[in-house]
């Protein structure tokens, strides 16, 4: 499809319909900031604009929440479950998708069925797992157990990527003497850098959002999360909105950063791939 | 480093050959299988057999489960709630399929056509997507609000006062209106999946169908289509896991209300498990979902897509 | 070499015993710490207070608090209760949760310690209230009253007389209020525990056997009395503003505060929250009207919130923590009041009232008969609020409602 030869009216219509996406990704955003600004009694009055520039409600969130501590949590828990996810699921979807062994597709599936199970729905087994396992409260657990849950994903979509890399590119590679390892290292990971990215992308959002596993299973509050931390906003029956619009806001700017950054990359690495 | 020996065959192809050869073969793949395995065993397994387990007793989390075989599935076979969680859980689906992978689809070839403008739109599509449910829960709520609500002051500002409405307490309006933020917020895993998937088909078959003389429509229907089909199978598949999935975003901003009207088969087992105790109707719960998900993957099974140039 | 050797096992056994020593005596001050679990995060304040000032009385226990929100808390404390990892002090709402908790073995009876003074910091009918059986599952701080927020300057301005004495009286000042451009009156409809707040009031005014049968598990739910009185309830609906089925409480506060709705039915909670909406106008509060013959005009309480004691821990921790509760109970009330907004629980708490704010004020002086508010079968009370809902939006009967909640009331006693 080019643009340039499309009529004039479908193209009206995709920029009406584009933005009012934009216009419904925007908004909320922009009442959420401008919430963040306002004193507790505009809540209801404003529109899209600040009424004000209540800036005490980000200081007030700030030492609420002991932000800080709970920003450096988080972006461990991230970074290590990430590393785990990816290296884990990449070697199972490599030898999932270009191997032949006995139990192949019993395995695949049990990895799809874990697809279905959400946390909240897996809260108590887990939490009696970890236990059995004496997990709770430290360091590596929500890494390892967030590692796990996303793996179901992972395989799935990297499965599927594998599957349609020509067999005769790993075939040269065979020849040309190269083990498993090696192939795996040098040629399946690099090709697949634009999956990698957005299945990585998908992952730490999900990790970095994740609620109530990081509620359940870190009890300690030096070890808490972002996400198990805001909990301290929220009353019993009175919730200062502005002050938690402004944690909410101030959580979502490194993933946002993240975003951008990724986002460059994501599109080179997606170009490549075409290239190949 | 080990070295194969010219002639050896290749890592694939290994049902001739040696039987050494072969055992070399399965041994790399289970080594490679290893890590995700024993993660995946020792997490995630032990809650799918938890699960089977608990869903043929009675347990209320404290004291001994009690067996009473098949009675909680007879429960809920009769259970009225229950099929209509389940109904709400196909309209997902079927919005998911119908609009959500559609529409991504298209704004996916849209953004790939040379739309000036495109890098913006791409980048504002995939923003949904990552911030926390939390927050769009608690915007979108406050965008439905019948107190200075975003939609509804919207409307007023059009001169629409007659379409105002209490959006997310009207029963016939509710389930509309969770699945538009449902939509809204998916959409962009589509966007980005196909995005991808376009980008992979080379655009020398573009220009070749350009040149002989082929139209946008029959150009888009008749090649790019059918070779985004691998692509459109997972998110096919994905978007129909996520519609049984669903969960928080329901939780969050209407709790399976008003009386009924937006209940999931996840919210559902959440009130059975956290509300009433009743951890093996839960996972009675659970196990249906888990049985539906193996039904469709089977289906995908049987219509695996081959990648034909 | 030998004396050397003698000389050696001497210092180790001097060592050893200096080490012993110190052991000894701390063992009979134990270092206790005790984990204190709960959803409010705005009275944590409160508790660090309490927290600091107890150190100075018993050094050698640390309490840790731990803030769940309130969604996730039931999901959170369940995961640790099956699993073995129960705090020592469990916060829960008095509206059937200590009981469900002691059927299931896993909080303490706090009945044996109890002394004189603890007994005698607290009112009667608040140490009633938490006791049953003969067994005191729990121990609460303070009461919420459930009364009726007005608001006065609108009254005076249309010449309605307050109080409002019955359902009557209120619908015909709805009906003024409406002709005058403003909105119906407020319940907090949205909420699960508070959707059946007024078939508690008046049920148990009406009928307090039926009704004690009938949530103790001997009684149903869908007897025509109890019909009737939701029938009755029903016929009413016209008063309440539009909507208010799914009104969040800030939402409802907002829309009183804003002069938009003049009557509201709510409690002490809403105390802070109003105040902080800053409304403009002059706010009092009178008892819920009576609704028929039947019923007369009177406040309905409850505890707000409450604590209990984990079976799990050790029994030190026990001890530790049901010290703490015991001064609490003796010193910690006031702060309640003062900061919260809460009425006293008793005496010990009563001296805070002069500072509270007048609306507390108000309500804690409406509190005396006011009728208790304990449901302990929370499957029928949920499915109950939930239907009421419905029933609010039209889709749902009388009828409906308490056949939903007979049925949810049987199914949890499978």
């Amino acid at each position: 499809m080019r643009w340039k030869e499309l009529p004039l009216w479908f193209k009206v219509a995709a920029y009406v319909l584009m933005l009012i996406l934009a216009f419904m990704t925007l908004a909320p955003f922009m009442y959420f900031i401008s919430l963040s600004l306002s004193k507790y009694s505009d809540t209801y009055n404003i529109f899209l604009l600040p009424k004000g520039f209540e800036w005490r409600n980000y200081t007030a969130a700030w030492e609420t929440v002991n932000i800080g501590l709970h920003y450096r949590n988080s972006l461990y828990v991230t970074a290590l479950a990430l590393v785990l996810n990816l290296s884990a699921g990449s070697m199972a979807a490599y030898a999932l998708a270009r191997f032949h062994f006995p139990a192949r597709e019993p395995i695949y599936n049990l990895f799809l069925a874990g697809l279905i199970l959400s946390s909240e729905t897996m809260l108590i087994p887990l939490f009696l797992n970890a236990k059995e396992f004496g997990m709770l409260n430290r360091w590596w657990t929500l890494p390892i157990i967030y590692a796990t849950l996303g793996l179901p994903f992972t395989i799935f979509v990297l499965r599927a990527f594998f599957e349609t890399l020509p067999g005769e590119l790993l075939d040269a590679a065979a020849i040309d003497g190269c083990n498993p390892l090696q192939t795996y290292w040098h040629i399946m990971l690099p090709l697949s850098r634009s999956s990698l990215l957005t299945v990585g992308l998908f992952q730490f959002v999900w990790f970095w959002d994740e609620f109530i596993l990081a509620i359940s299973l870190i009890t300690n509050n030096k070890l808490r999360t972002l996400t198990a931390g805001l909990g301290k906003l929220y009353g019993e029956y009175f919730i200062d909105y502005p002050v938690l619009a402004a944690a909410l806001v101030m959580t979502v700017i490194p993933v946002l950063i993240i975003y951008v950054l990724t986002q460059r990359q994501m599109i080179r690495g997606m170009t490549m791939g075409a290239l190949k | 480093m080990s070295h194969v020996s010219a002639g050896a065959r290749p890592a694939e192809k290994a049902s001739t050959g040696s039987r050494e050869g072969r055992l070399r073969h399965w041994l790399t793949a289970y080594g490679f299988l290893l890590p995700a395995l024993l993660l995946f065993v020792f997490f995630e397994f032990f809650s799918l057999l938890y699960n089977v387990y608990m869903g043929f007793h009675d347990w209320s989390g404290f004291g001994d489960p009690r067996y009473v075989g098949l009675d909680n599935y007879k429960y809920l076979a009769n259970d009225e709630l229950f099929w209509e969680a389940l109904q709400h859980n196909v309209i997902f689906m079927i919005v998911a399929l119908g609009v959500m992978a559609v529409l991504s689809l298209f704004i996916a070839l849209l953004l790939d056509s040379g739309m000036p403008g495109a890098g913006i739109f791409r980048g504002l599509m995939f923003l949904p997507v990552i911030v926390p449910t939390v927050v769009v829960g608690l915007a979108w709520t406050r965008v439905y609000s019948t107190q200075g609500g975003l939609l509804n002051q919207s409307l007023g500002a059009l001169g629409l006062d007659s379409w105002q409405n209490n959006w997310l307490g009207n029963p016939d309006l509710a389930l509309p209106a969770v699945l538009v933020v449902w939509v809204w917020r998916h959409l962009g895993y589509g966007v980005v999946m196909f995005s991808a998937g376009l980008l992979s088909i080379p655009d020398d078959l573009k220009e070749a169908a350009a040149l002989d003389g082929a139209s946008q429509r029959q150009t888009v229907i008749h090649i790019i289509v059918p070779l985004m089909r691998p692509v459109i199978f997972i998110v096919a598949l994905w978007f129909t896991i996520y519609a049984f999935k669903v969960f928080t975003l329901v939780f969050i901003m209407t709790g399976g209300g008003p009386y009924g009207a937006t209940e999931v088969l996840n919210t559902y087992l959440y009130e059975n498990v956290f509300r009433y105790f009743d951890l093996g109707l839960g996972s009675a719960i659970a196990n249906i979902g888990i049985l539906i998900l193996i039904v469709f993957a089977a289906i995908r099974g049987l219509f695996k897509p081959g990648v034909e140039y | 070499m030998k004396k050397h050797l003698t000389l050696s096992l001497f210092l180790a056994l001097t060592f050893v015993v200096a080490l012993l020593v110190p052991g000894v005596s701390r063992a009979q001050d134990k270092e206790v710490t005790l984990d204190m679990w709960h959803f409010a995060a705005n009275k944590e304040p409160v508790y660090q207070q309490w927290i600091e000032r107890y150190k100075e009385v018993a050094p050698n226990v640390t309490i840790v608090t731990n803030v769940i929100p309130k969604d996730a808390y039931n999901q959170t404390l369940a995961a640790a209760l099956i699993s073995g990892e129960a705090p020592a002090l469990i916060h829960g709402l008095p509206l059937g949760e200590p009981l469900e908790l002691w059927n299931n073995g896993q909080i303490i009876d706090l009945a044996p310690y109890i002394d004189e003074e603890w007994r005698n910091a607290l009112y009667p009918s608040s140490l009633d209230y938490l006791t049953i059986d003969g067994h005191v599952m729990s121990m609460s701080f303070a009461t919420n009253n459930v009364q009726v927020f007005y608001n006065k300057d609108r009254f005076e301005e249309l010449g309605i007389e307050a109080p409002l004495e019955t359902m009557a009286d209120v619908r015909a000042a709805v009906e003024t209020l409406k002709g005058a451009g403003y909105g119906g009156a407020l319940y907090w409809a949205q909420a699960y525990d508070h959707a059946p707040t007024l078939f508690f009031h008046w049920g148990q005014q009406m009928y307090p056997d039926l009704f004690e049968a009938a949530d103790r598990g001997d009684g149903a739910w869908n007897i025509p009395e109890f019909v009737d009185l939701m029938a009755d309830i029903n016929s009413y609906s016209g008063i309440w503003m539009e909507g208010v089925a799914s009104l969040s409480l800030d939402e409802s506060v907002n829309l009183f505060a804003t002069g938009k709705a003049s009557i509201y039915f709510i409690g002490n909670w809403a105390v802070n929250s109003i105040v902080k909406a800053e409304p403009a106008f002059e706010i009092d509060t009178f008892p819920i009207p009576a609704l028929n013959e039947q019923t007369w005009p009177a406040a309905m309480g409850s505890m707000a919130g409450t604590w209990m004691v984990s079976s799990q821990v050790p029994q030190e921790e026990q001890e530790a923590a049901v010290a703490f509760l015991r001064w609490v109970a003796l010193n910690g009330q006031g702060d309640l009041v003062r900061t919260i907004g809460l009425c006293p629980s008793g005496p010990a708490g009563e001296e805070a009232l002069v500072d509270a704010h007048p609306l507390a004020q108000s309500l804690c002086d409406n509190q005396a008969d006011a009728i208790p508010r304990d449901i302990f079968d929370r499957a029928a009370r949920d499915a109950m609020a939930s239907a009421i809902q419905g029933m609010l939006n039209g889709q749902a009967s009388p009828e409906d409602v308490m056949n939903e909640a007979q049925r949810a009331k049987e199914r949890s006693r499978r």
